[in-house]
């Protein structure tokens, strides 16, 4: 049995620059199976950035990203993915021309491996439609299956984002403010969906909604300028002085 | 099952096969012509493949029908003159050629990749036309004699052999691309030209994938071109040129991208209003493709398929 086998995600001296702009400054953090960790910061704080070197969607210049204890360095953002390592888009980021089940089909059918068949009709395998019922029925989307993506209001399409990757079946999610521009009304919906998600499901969810982190989150880091400031439960946060003056300061005195 | 397939996949490419078979009755002196139009169907549906399913600019798709027309005239003239052993090598050849090239070309994006895939055309035309001694250079590659068809028909002078042989392969090719389309790797490629980040960041090899559909595309324009080297018993520098890549993406423009029908209806159209204008007006033929296709571009972008759609969106009822 591997070493690491049960400890998630860990994150290791983790830096990155733009340029002259440090965005991730050694970076240290352990996501482990059921977490719900919550990533809040200003705009700016490099929160996005270090989604995108946890998919390896970006190259750190410096640490690691490591998985059940396996350094991730040399693999691949697709084989990340299929590793258990999903993240959803702050800016919806869809196959709009697409139905909705085609959306879907699209994650499950390369969870499978079977993305790159010339022969058989994609829309016949009776396990991808399965998964692809399944997801849409969590959701919801079960009457919007036909639609196509573009077509769909805003909030819809963050439900879609997350279905879709939940459809990858991953043991660590990134969730990129997935109520980023949703109307108040349908925020509910998204929060319903994320206190659904499968309990030894590793989550890291980076929002600014007070209310969805303080209702989701064990365990809160914040982030300013691309270091940790503070991190702790819910209740050491709120009443971490440092983080009420820089951060949650309106939020708190409203 | 394998009927309601047939149902599905089969009746509308029977009835392309039909059309054909009208019209070799209807215009039996035109045979040479129909016979060219059919090839190039079977080009533009390559490009197709590339541009309209797997989003991926091109106007360099020449390089593979041409490699497809030498190797099969080469084949021809020194190994063997069965004409389906050469259809083999010419789409083989193609599919090689998009393989080895779209390792390069396919790590670039927009027009760097446009740029590119002109660029490997070029030189492949460049190469014939250096290597006198294999391609026959800009005389063209010529004594081309194919053996009769499964032995038994002889690719006669009418062209009647010719016509209904590019037919059935034309047939074959859109019952295998309707297969592939609707098959986990046309999906694929449909995703990728929605977006390719977010197919990445569903696991998907977006690069290997690309090359992949480049590769498939490639077979189908060597077969092209192994068709028309084969049918007219000549290859010339022409199969490589420029205008022929960009030829046959305005065709498919006019038609519509991303739709099979879009590929062949736009291929007739613009091939048999060519004929039709270069006939009346040797001089000005050109003008009157530009204004087809401004109006087309302009009134209805979805190219002519896009009408049928629009007229079902006018009268009710969905898409
Ligand atoms: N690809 C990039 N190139 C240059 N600068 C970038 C890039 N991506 C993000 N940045 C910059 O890095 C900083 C952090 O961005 P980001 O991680 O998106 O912040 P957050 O998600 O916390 O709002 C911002 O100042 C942003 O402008
Ligand atoms: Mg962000």
């Amino acid at each position: 049995m591997p070493v690491g086998l049960g400890v998630g995600l860990q994150l290791r001296g983790l830096c990155k620059s733009f340029g002259g702009l440090a965005v991730a400054q050694d970076l240290n953090l352990d996501l482990p199976p059921g977490a719900r960790t919550a990533l809040i910061g200003p705009n700016g704080a490099g929160k996005s950035t270090l989604a995108q070197l946890i998919t390896g969607c970006l190259v750190p210049d410096q640490g690691m990203v490591m998985l059940d204890g396996v350094d991730l360095a040399a693999v691949s953002q697709a084989a990340r993915v299929k590793r258990g390592i999903a993240k959803t888009f702050q800016i919806t980021t869809l196959f709009a021309g697409l139905s909705l089940r085609e959306n879907l089909r699209l994650a499950v059918q390369e969870q499978r491996g079977q993305g790159a068949r010339w022969f058989g009709r994609a829309d016949r395998c009776p396990e991808v439609e399965e998964i692809i019922e399944f997801q849409l029925a969590r959701f919801g989307l079960l009457g919007l299956a036909d639609q196509m993506v573009g077509r769909l209001a805003y909030g819809q399409q963050r439900l879609v984002e997350l279905a879709l990757t939940l459809c990858l079946q991953p043991r660590v999610l990134v969730l990129d403010e997935p109520a980023a521009g949703v109307p108040m009304g349908e925020i509910p919906m998204i929060v319903e969906a994320l206190e659904g998600l499968p309990k030894n499901l590793a989550v890291l969810l980076i929002d600014h909604d007070m209310d969805l982190v303080f209702r989701l989150a064990q365990h809160i880091v914040v982030m300013v300028a691309g270091t940790i400031l503070a991190q702790g439960t819910p209740a050491e946060i709120a009443t971490n002085a440092t983080v009420q003056r820089l951060y949650l300061g309106e939020a708190f005195d409203a | 099952m394998f009927e309601a397939w047939l149902g599905r996949m089969g009746a509308p490419v029977a009835l392309l096969g039909v059309v054909g078979l009208i019209a070799f009755f209807a215009f039996p002196y035109d045979l040479g012509f129909l016979t060219r139009i059919l090839i190039m169907m079977i080009f533009v549906l390559s490009i197709d493949l590339v541009l309209g399913y797997g989003g991926i600019a091109t106007l360099g798709q020449a390089a593979m029908y041409g490699t497809g027309a030498y190797a099969a005239g080469l084949f021809a003239v020194h190994i063997s003159a069965n004409p389906l052993l050469g259809l083999l090598i010419g789409a083989g050849a193609g599919a090689g050629v998009a393989f080895l090239s779209g390792l390069i070309v396919l790590r670039a994006h927009g027009l760097g990749l446009l740029m590119l895939t002109i660029a490997v055309a070029q030189i492949l035309h460049e190469i014939a036309n250096k290597a006198r001694v294999v391609t026959g250079g800009a005389d063209g590659l010529s004594g081309i004699r194919m053996a009769p068809l499964f032995g038994r028909w002889h690719f006669d002078f009418i062209g009647q052999t010719g016509y209904l042989y590019a037919l059935a392969v034309l047939v074959l090719v859109m019952v295998f691309l309707r297969a592939l389309c609707v098959a986990p790797l046309g999906l694929t490629a449909r995703g990728i030209h929605e977006s390719p980040v977010r197919m990445a960041a569903i696991g998907v090899p977006v690069y290997g994938r690309r090359v992949l559909i480049y590769t498939i595309a490639g077979g189908l324009a060597g077969l092209a071109g192994a068709l028309s080297a084969q049918v007219t018993a000549l290859v010339s520098l022409q199969v490589f040129s420029f205008s022929l890549s960009a030829e046959a993406v305005v065709m498919l423009i006019l038609g519509g991208t991303g739709r099979l029908w879009g590929a062949i209806f736009g291929t007739a159209i613009f091939m048999v209003i060519h004929h039709l204008a270069a006939t009346a007006d040797p001089y000005n033929w050109l003008f009157v493709i530009g204004i087809l296709l401004l109006g087309v571009v302009y009134f209805i972008p979805g190219g002519l398929m896009g009408v049928r759609q629009r007229l079902r969106i006018l009268f009710g009822g969905q898409g």
